[in-house]
């Protein structure tokens, strides 16, 4: 058995990753990757040059397993992506919400 | 290797048509999906039934699933007929499929159909997802956490053996809630010189005694006495780096939040904020001088707390 230790980093530093290493790490198909930044989905950071902010990448890691598990095209799956998107942010505000209440009342 | 009843998982007959296996599919997917589900264990669920999917909706897999035959209970150990892997395996030698019992079943598929290990194609190895707790005074702090992983390795014929591998991961302080960590090159091996996968560590954090984190600022609840809270006072509350003194000022209401700044967890510049949010404590039993005290306040004090009612009429 082996043990190594391995640095981390984070998903959302702030570095930025090409069209090419974002279709490599995510598994999405450049043509895809492309059609999604075009609906607004998975914007690029820089759109001169077509490269993303590395935090996208969960977003886009997401797109894959739902374009892969479902057999979605572009339109349904930024629909999808979009309503997902609200739900992470909608249970986000929830949690902020119950961390500001007091939880022990006397 | 144990056996896996790909048909039960998906809940099909063995003889069920192509259409109705992804009717199946796209029914438990909906259901557990873990970008989408709620369900307990979906996770995990999904991975099965996904793992049952990618054999039973291509041809030639589930032909070689099918080849396994079906006089196995789910889990029990097994292994393929002799003449499986001279049918399916792509010729590998005889020697082969003596380490198949290092392998899991969905392995034995997984390079099937044209793009075989050990073919001359390069396979990236796969991504592996790995879900890891830590305490808040780790993710102040920083930590390292431990992964036992089974990963799959293939030897020079491309025959699938789960290796055991431990690693130990460096988390940056500062993690919050929800956060992921990229580990390069520590996911599956590639074969024929593909990329090794990657590792992506989801971090969430345990519940704490007495913080709550939303993001990186804390949450903290001070209980004050009534006459604290009315006169203003000065009260200890704990941090993460321990025990601070708070200026509470004089008229504080339950429910405000008192900030000190930077005591909440650590940014990668700065740190979040911790917020006391004031809680009005009266004493369970008081003793017969605080009875005393408060009724003689009681009957001096011209406070309305419900003043705003005001005009609001009161209903029949």
């Amino acid at each position: 058995m082996r043990i190594e230790i391995s640095e981390a980093l984070w998903l959302d530093a702030g570095r930025e990753i090409t069209l090419a290493e974002m279709a490599e790490q995510s598994g999405l198909p450049q043509e895809l990757l492309q059609q999604l930044a075009d609906l607004d989905v998975l914007p690029p950071h820089n759109a001169a040059a077509m490269t993303f902010a590395a935090a996208s990448l969960d977003a886009a890691r997401t797109a894959c397993r739902l374009h892969h598990d479902f057999e979605l095209d572009a339109g349904a799956l930024a629909l999808v992506m979009r309503l997902i998107e609200r739900v992470r942010d909608l249970e986000a505000d929830m949690r902020a919400m119950q961390a500001r209440q007091s939880q022990h009342l006397f | 290797m144990k056996y896996k009843d790909y048909y039960k998982v998906l809940g099909v007959e063995r003889t069920a048509s192509a259409d109705d296996i992804k009717k199946a599919y796209r029914k438990l997917a909906h259901k557990f999906h873990p970008d989408i589900s709620k369900e307990k264990n979906a996770k995990e669920k999904f991975q099965e039934i996904g793992e049952a999917y990618e054999t039973l909706k291509n041809a030639e897999k589930r032909a070689a699933y099918d080849q396994l035959g079906s006089g196995f209970a789910a889990g029990q150990d097994f292994r393929p007929p002799p003449d499986w892997e001279r049918q399916f395996g792509g010729g590998r030698g005889a020697d082969a499929h003596a380490g198949f019992d290092e392998a899991d079943l969905a392995d034995l598929f997984a390079g099937l159909s044209g793009r075989r290990p050990g073919k001359g194609f390069p396979m990236p190895g796969q991504d592996f997802e790995v879900d890891t707790r830590i305490t808040l005074e780790q993710a102040a702090q920083g930590t390292e956490v431990e992964l036992n992983l089974n990963v799959v390795e293939h030897d020079a014929q491309g025959v699938p053996r789960r290796v055991p591998q431990t690693l130990r991961v460096r988390v940056p302080k500062g993690a919050t809630d929800g956060q992921r960590l990229r580990i390069a090159g520590k996911g599956g091996k590639g074969f024929d010189g593909g990329r090794d996968g990657d590792l992506y560590l989801n971090i969430s954090l345990a519940p704490h005694r007495l913080f709550r984190a939303t993001g990186h600022d804390l949450y903290v609840d001070l209980p004050l006495a009534p006459w604290e809270a009315v006169l203003g006072a000065s009260v200890e509350v704990p941090t993460l780096d321990g025990a601070v003194r708070l200026k509470v000022p004089a008229g504080t209401k339950a429910g405000q939040q008192l900030r000190l700044s930077k005591r909440g967890l650590p940014k990668r510049e700065g740190e979040g904020d911790l917020y006391a949010v004031v809680q009005i404590a009266v004493p369970a039993t008081p003793s017969a001088r605080e009875r005393e005290l408060f009724q003689q306040l009681a009957n001096e004090s011209h406070f309305d707390p419900r003043g705003h009612f005001g005009s609001v009429k009161e209903k029949a």
